[in-house]
């Protein structure tokens, strides 16, 4: 079990994270916030690139900076530019990290092969990065996440670069993954997340505002959420949110207490939840 | 073991291998010393002697011998002086005086076309104070007066005791002595002359072989030092874009985030040093390369420091007094150790230098200062002036104290050492922005 323990954060005079407490079992969590709100900043602490300026993050309740290399033993991390050699083809690459995770050399070869299966890499598992895709190269980012078969697999905006269908892949791939560890990711985008994400967390103005799951997080906008003809004035009180083309007309939808008359009543997704918590940023 | 080896691949990738020796290569190949290697020729007596009658004795029997035969003609030299009024006239009142009234004033000569740093050098010197002596007397001949030279001190002779005929009368000492004739122990040592009727007593103790005045020594000591300043720029070359092409190419997270973490900068370390160690490998197998073709293997068990020394005019001594073998071991040793210092410093710097072009801005002074300390620190500070009392003036080359370039090359060496390990602490606790 991980836990976080009122950490707080600071770079000089700014407050990057403040008194965050979070525990994490198995599954999806992911950090869900607009930029600059605090998720690299998280996930570096969890992957003790960054130390903690007050409070302590806790594997099975050690610290983590105490447990050094066997909390880093267990953990797989991606972070939000992947680096890599221009030089190196993945599988060299690959075998790179699996030294520097402590993979012994044949159980490496072995995983390898199985990942860059798994992340659809192994007709061009021996060319040379500099000639990949964006979405080629987050493959082997996120094949050298979980080549140590981690207990925790900390993404830091995974998704990002990749196209349409590999987003479904990579779905799919953290999905199968979660079952049985902690996958903790961050990102700014819903849909990554909608339908996989065990919790979702939400940071708030540097501060913790929710960690719950999806479906709880929509329910604070049970019955408020709702959808109007955009040819249709909204009161001065409802809050726009988004806007949706309908097979007749284009649809505004609006977060109201006491919505106009004609507005239909829709059923709140997370991405209703994120603008109208993060209206002020987004 | 695996990092290491990973490590030290990057750090021998072909481009900069090939990069970092063409450098070196060109600039030793197109060097004066190294390519003036080929005229360091056994052509001269010595060599032949060295030939003929080999080195038998061990340093230390040779340095009770070289001892016996320095007193024995220093004794010889304190009667002449006591012979000879116009030498006591001016001071010179025993054979440390002459030597260095000798040494003083031919270095003078040294200056014949540079009237500037002569006149430097004279106010320097305390031969007015010490001797009397003026600018005037000291000056170098012009080539009107070099041509009537003879009559020259044929008119002064008897009036005044200027330098020039101070200096004969030292000479006259040496020619006594049978011992400063350079070319007629040329000509005659391939007819054994040598051994028959100059120093036979010197070849009885088989002393003759020391290297402080053949040249030999400093040319091939100022080989192996400039070999040794290319191979430590080219190991400064060859490990300082590691841990910025890291930095570059943003592996770093993934590297900290490992189970190796933070551990991975002393492995880096590990295999630059190691990278250091064969770029100068490779520059001694050249060294020796170089010296072998063209120096015989004898010269090696010749001691640096001895009798001709004071023989040929020349008393400024190594300090370090053994073969030229134990010498070009230790030269050897303080650049193998400087390297380690480089390697400590190129870290520093390349970890701390985001892209090649702040990389190569930081890397020039620091590219220079190494090749200084390689030559000048290795080389030139070894030398010192042994006549004791008798100082030699601080312009010229040597200097008075033993060991301080051992003690430089070590305090920089473990200076940058501490560095690197203060700066690895630092490392370790510190935020991965």
């Amino acid at each position: 079990m991980l836990s976080v323990k009122n950490v707080t954060k600071k770079y000089g005079n700014f407050t990057a994270l403040e008194n965050i407490d979070l525990e994490f079992g198995n599954g999806v969590y992911a950090l869900l916030a607009p930029n600059g709100a605090g998720k690299t900043t998280l996930i570096k602490m969890l992957a003790t690139l960054l130390f903690p300026t007050e409070g302590e993050i806790l594997y099975n309740g050690t610290d983590i900076i105490r447990l050094d290399e066997k909390y880093r033993d267990i953990i797989g991390f991606l972070p939000q530019q992947f680096g890599y050699y221009k030089n190196y083809s993945p599988r060299q690459y690959l075998r790179y990290l699996a030294a520097l995770k402590g993979l012994e050399r044949s159980a490496a070869e072995k995983r390898i092969g199985e990942l860059l299966k798994l992340v659809g890499l192994e007709d061009n598992a021996d060319k040379k990065m500099k000639k990949f895709s964006g979405g080629m190269l987050q493959r082997v980012g996120i094949a050298q996440a979980v080549l140590n078969d981690p207990k925790i697999l900390i993404l830091d905006e995974p998704t990002a670069g990749l196209d349409p269908k590999e987003r479904v892949r990579f779905r799919n791939i953290i999905s199968s993954l979660a079952q049985d560890r902690t996958v903790i990711l961050s990102t700014h985008i819903v849909s990554d997340i909608e339908t996989i994400a065990t919790k979702v967390i939400m940071f708030k103005d540097h501060r913790l505002l929710c960690c719950s799951t999806v479906e709880k997080i929509c329910s604070m906008l049970n019955g408020k959420v709702y959808e109007l003809d955009n040819r249709m004035k909204l009161g001065e009180k409802d809050l726009f949110i988004s806007e949706r083309q309908d097979a007749n007309c284009t649809k505004n939808r609006f977060v109201s207490v006491n919505p106009p008359e004609g507005a239909e009543s829709v059923t709140p997704n997370l991405e209703d939840v994120f603008l109208y918590i993060y209206r002020e940023d987004v | 073991m695996r990092i290491f080896l990973y490590e030290l691949k990057k750090i021998f990738s072909f481009k900069r291998v090939a990069f970092v020796f063409a450098v070196g290569f060109l600039v030793l190949a197109f060097s004066r010393p190294f390519s003036e290697l080929r005229f360091i020729k056994m052509d001269c007596w010595q060599a032949d002697a060295i030939k003929l009658y080999g080195v038998n004795l061990s340093p230390d029997e040779r340095k009770k011998a070289e001892t016996e035969l320095l007193n024995y003609y220093y004794g010889e030299m304190d009667d002449y002086i006591s012979r000879t009024p116009e030498l006591q006239a001016i001071g010179i009142m025993n054979h440390k005086d002459a030597l260095y009234f000798e040494e003083v004033t031919l270095t003078l000569s040294h200056y014949v076309n540079e009237p500037e740093e002569a006149s430097y050098f004279f106010e320097q010197s305390d031969l007015t104070q010490r001797y009397g002596v003026t600018a005037e007397d000291i000056r170098p001949l012009t080539q009107a007066e070099e041509d009537v030279k003879w009559n020259y001190f044929a008119r002064n002779e008897g009036e005044t005791a200027t330098l020039n005929l101070i200096l004969e009368k030292i000479k006259d000492f040496r020619y006594d002595m049978e011992a400063y004739d350079f070319e007629e122990k040329e000509s005659n040592i391939g007819k054994g002359l040598f051994a028959e009727k100059n120093d036979r007593r010197i070849l009885e103790s088989n002393a003759v072989y020391n290297l402080s005045d053949s040249s030999w020594s400093r040319d091939i000591c100022r080989v192996i030092c400039f070999v040794a300043a290319i191979a430590l720029g080219c190991v400064f070359i060859m490990v300082m874009p590691t841990a910025t092409s890291e930095n570059l190419s943003g592996t770093s997270y993934m590297q900290y985030s490992s189970k190796c973490g933070k551990k991975i900068c002393l492995i880096r370390f590990a295999a630059m040093l190691t990278a250091a160690i064969a770029v100068m490998a490779v520059f001694t197998v050249v060294c020796i390369w170089g010296i072998k073709k063209h120096i015989p293997n004898e010269i090696w068990q010749c001691s640096l420091n001895g009798f001709e020394s004071f023989m040929f005019n020349h008393r400024a001594r190594y300090w370090f007094d053994g073969t030229l073998s134990d010498y070009a071991v230790l030269l050897a040793v303080l650049a193998y150790t400087l390297a380690a210092a480089t390697v400590g410093v190129a870290y520093l710097i390349s970890h701390t230098s985001a892209n090649y072009i702040t990389l190569i801005l930081k890397s020039v002074p620091c590219i220079a200062a190494l090749c200084f300390a390689g030559f000048a620190l290795v080389n030139g500070t070894l030398v010192y002036n042994c006549s004791d009392g008798y100082e030699l003036i601080s312009i010229t080359r040597y200097i008075q104290i033993p060991y301080i370039n051992i003690a430089v090359i070590a305090f920089l060496t473990v200076g940058s050492l501490i560095l690197f390990y203060r700066f690895y602490r630092k490392i370790k606790t510190a935020d991965v922005i």
